[in-house]
């Protein structure tokens, strides 16, 4: 089998387009409630140990599922749309994805992988390589959906094939998964992680045969010497050492900077990235950002980007239209936050035609 | 245009017109004239017709605003809210369940000062039976969060109500909801008189304020500790104290254009020989009018503005007038042995006075108040001296399959 080809993008030609998103809704997925103090949530993996499922004698962590977001999205007939996971392991392709996003007309989703050392108990300094090795094993594969008129194309990036070996030595790496090594070897446990990932990456491979391209490898290329290092947030927040979040949050607004410079306003639901940068009179923002609740944060962000057009469409807005990026972490958009997540995504693939008949004489 | 009622908005309103609208399509109307730029709302019956009619002018062409269907009451109230504190002249709409729902949403509406307008179509909660019907939802939960109430008694002080919360919203800073009791105005053909666009072009500017916008970077619902979050609750405290003051201001100001005079609390006939006077709010209010007219010894006083309740001023007309006793007539009830919420409101409003009074709960549900039950209260208050026993009762309770009256005190 040839190599498949890869489809190079290059940073000033995404930079170069006119399109422009309604909204980025951007998940950094944890994998537990955090800030609440790791709890279980729709996007922990399953056996692994939180504080509301622990491993235990009989019960060996999570029940159930992880909870698989990015894919369906694509199936919910949105008519434009730009899917992506991302990880900032990986952050040239990462923040090729966010800008990718932001200058693609529609609206776009980006889950990302997160790293909690708190959470997934281990060592702070640890957090890059096992955050690496999450995709490196084939748990976190790297791809995109670029639905156009209602129809997916699928491309990816790396990650699609499970390495049985390196996948048990990302399991061993974290403390949530240590009760599926100690004091016993629990292979029945290890083994249905592995096919729990491997019949969703199975799916995922499908997807891309049926709904792929001639160029089915997206391989994003950024000159990193005329990057700007990011202004959007202070540095002084409040995040942990290692936190995946926090380098989230730098990548996403260094290519959202150089995007948008600071005409961008951002949306945070109740999270660790929202109290860790927002504190007292001490916020990290130096651009707009707003928290309303914790699972509100994608409809808000819907509003201000269709109130900054609807006022412009009336002649009440000078301005240009800003950029509007929301951002939700620690379950919101899995679980209390998904009704709102799903419905301003499908709404805001279609707000640009509605304010172009109000525009009509 | 398609829907039939809403034909008279379409063209310009240049004199005061006399027609005949249900309360919901008549908001709908008022609300138009105030160019509102997002509308967003879930859909709940009795409020419906409300944001129908409000869809009919934009998709038709009379209102540009950006009309947004969302998919339940706390995405109307998010979305509202960050519409409003965004730049958006902004109106939404709900009754009973809906209320409800949204009420995590309702109190960063009044933190983040946004002036924002919301009708409700009162009607009750759901229990232990749906229903669709009039009580006062609004006045069981949610009245303490720091939204202005104000609250109509028939369709032309409902369609007054729509321009009015604008221009209380916009002059307070504070969220405003008028109410008007489910069916009973919601879906009530009345006689009203529409004012000019014109006119309320005049009274509803869109001023400048704070909004979220990248031209002024700021923080908005981040996290505090305990070392702030009193003065913040502080300062909203001090910034509603004027409120009552500005919403006369605009009462007065409503005079001025329209020539319908308004007052935080409306009084009739409180001259009496019995020096007893029903209190009550929105729709049974009319009802007791009329039915005064054969019963000349009882007076009325109507609470207009239900939130920020006027104390100073339900004190004043009480001790002005000389009133011993008050007849309160409420439609939401206390399971608790205490009283009824618009009772409790005003029995600690007249604590000083020690105003001698009776609470009874009427038309839960839509059941209609009538005129016997007027006369049942009266009577009952009549033999009572002092506030003894206990302080409120249900009235027009079935209590045989052909019998409907009161219970004993």
């Amino acid at each position: 089998m040839s190599k498949p080809e890869r489809n190079l993008i290059n940073f000033e030609d995404i930079l170069a387009r006119k399109e422009k998103s309604n909204v980025l809704f951007f998940n950094y997925d944890n994998e537990a409630f955090m800030n609440t103090g790791i709890q279980e949530s729709g996007g922990t993996p399953p056996f692994a140990s939180t504080t509301t499922g622990p491993a235990g004698e009989k019960i060996p962590g999570k029940i159930g599922v992880k909870q698989d977001l990015v894919t369906p999205f694509a199936f919910f007939g949105t008519k434009k749309l730009f899917l992506a996971t991302a990880n900032p392991a990986y952050p040239i392709d990462f923040m090729g994805k966010v800008a990718d996003a932001l200058k693609s007309n529609g609206s776009a989703f980006i889950q990302s992988y997160s790293d909690c050392m708190r959470g997934w108990r281990h060592g702070a300094s640890d957090a890059l390589k096992i955050s690496k090795m999450a995709t490196d094993c084939g748990y976190w594969p790297l791809y995109t959906i670029r639905v156009e008129d209602g129809m997916p194309v699928f491309t990816y990036f790396r990650g699609l094939d499970v390495d049985k070996e390196k996948f048990v030595e990302y399991l061993q790496s974290m403390g949530r998964f240590r009760h599926l090594f100690k004091p016993q070897f629990m292979e029945k446990e290890i083994d249905e992680i592995i096919y729990f990932t491997k019949q969703r990456n199975d799916k995922l491979k499908g997807l891309i045969d049926r709904f792929g391209t001639e160029k089915p490898v997206d391989f994003y290329r950024i000159n990193r010497k005329t990057l700007e290092p990011q202004t959007h947030l202070q540095p002084g927040h409040g995040l942990c050492p290692g936190c995946g979040a926090g380098m989230v949050l730098n990548q996403l607004a260094t290519a959202a900077q150089a995007v948008a410079g600071t005409n961008i306003i951002y949306v945070n639901n109740t999270s660790c990235s929202e109290v860790s940068t927002s504190k007292d009179n001490v916020t990290s923002w130096n651009v707009p950002w707003v928290h309303h609740l914790f699972e509100s944060g994608a409809t808000v962000a819907d509003a201000i980007s269709t109130t900054k057009k609807i006022l412009k469409t009336k002649n009440l807005y000078d301005r240009e239209i800003p950029w509007v990026i929301h951002i939700g972490g620690d379950g919101s958009t899995y679980d209390i936050g998904f009704q709102f997540l799903k419905a301003a995504l499908i709404r805001t693939s279609s707000f640009v035609e509605m304010n172009e008949y109000l525009d009509q004489k | 245009m398609s829907i039939e009622p809403m034909r008279i908005f379409f063209k310009e309103i240049k004199e005061p017109i006399k027609t005949t609208m249900i309360g919901n399509y008549a908001v709908a109307g008022g609300v138009t004239q105030t160019d509102p730029d997002v509308i967003c709302a879930f859909p709940i019956t009795p409020q419906t017709q409300s944001v129908e009619g409000l869809s009919d002018v934009v998709n038709h062409g009379r209102l540009k605003a950006a009309f947004v269907n969302v998919e339940s009451e706390l995405a109307a109230i998010s979305y509202s809210t960050a519409a409003c504190a965004a730049g958006a002249r902004t109106f939404t709409a709900t009754a009973s369940q809906g209320y409800l729902l949204m009420t995590e949403a309702l109190p960063m509406a009044v933190g983040w000062r946004i002036p924002l307008t919301m009708m409700i179509s009162a009607r009750a909660f759901n229990s232990p039976n749906l229903s669709i019907w009039n009580s006062w939802e609004y006045t069981q939960v949610n009245s303490e969060l720091g939204w202005n109430i104000i609250v109509s008694e028939n369709v032309q002080e409902t369609y007054d109500a729509a321009i009015l919360s604008v221009m209380i919203s916009e002059d307070t800073l504070f969220p405003t909801i008028f109410v008007h009791d489910g069916f009973i105005i919601s879906h009530s053909v009345q006689n009203l008189t529409l004012i000019p666009d014109e006119t309320v072009k005049r009274m509803t500017p869109k001023k400048p304020r704070h909004i979220i916008d990248p031209s002024k970077p700021g923080t908005w619902g981040g996290i505090v500790t305990p070392d702030y979050f009193m003065e913040g609750r502080a300062s909203l405290e001090e910034a509603k104290k004027p409120v009552l003051g500005q919403m006369e201001a605009n009462f007065k100001r409503f005079k001025q254009e329209t020539d319908r005079e308004y007052k935080l609390i409306e009084s009739y006939n409180l001259d009496n020989p019995s020096k007893t006077a029903f209190c009550t709010m929105g729709s049974i209010a009319g009802n007791i009018i009329s039915w005064m007219t054969k019963n000349k010894d009882v007076g009325l006083i109507k609470i207009r503005a239900f939130r920020p309740f006027p104390y100073e001023e339900l004190r004043k007309i009480v001790e002005e007038n000389g009133i011993e006793k008050l007849i309160i007539l409420e439609k939401s009830d206390s399971l608790n042995g205490l009283l009824p919420p618009f009772s409790m409101t005003i029995a600690s409003a007249l604590y000083p006075l020690k105003t001698i009074f009776r609470s009874f709960i009427v038309g839960l549900g839509g059941r209609d108040v009538t005129r016997d039950e007027f006369d049942i209260a009266k009577k009952k208050m009549a033999t009572v001296n002092d506030m003894k026993g206990p302080l409120y009762m249900y009235l027009g309770v079935r209590e045989t399959k052909e019998k409907i009256h009161g219970v004993n005190f």
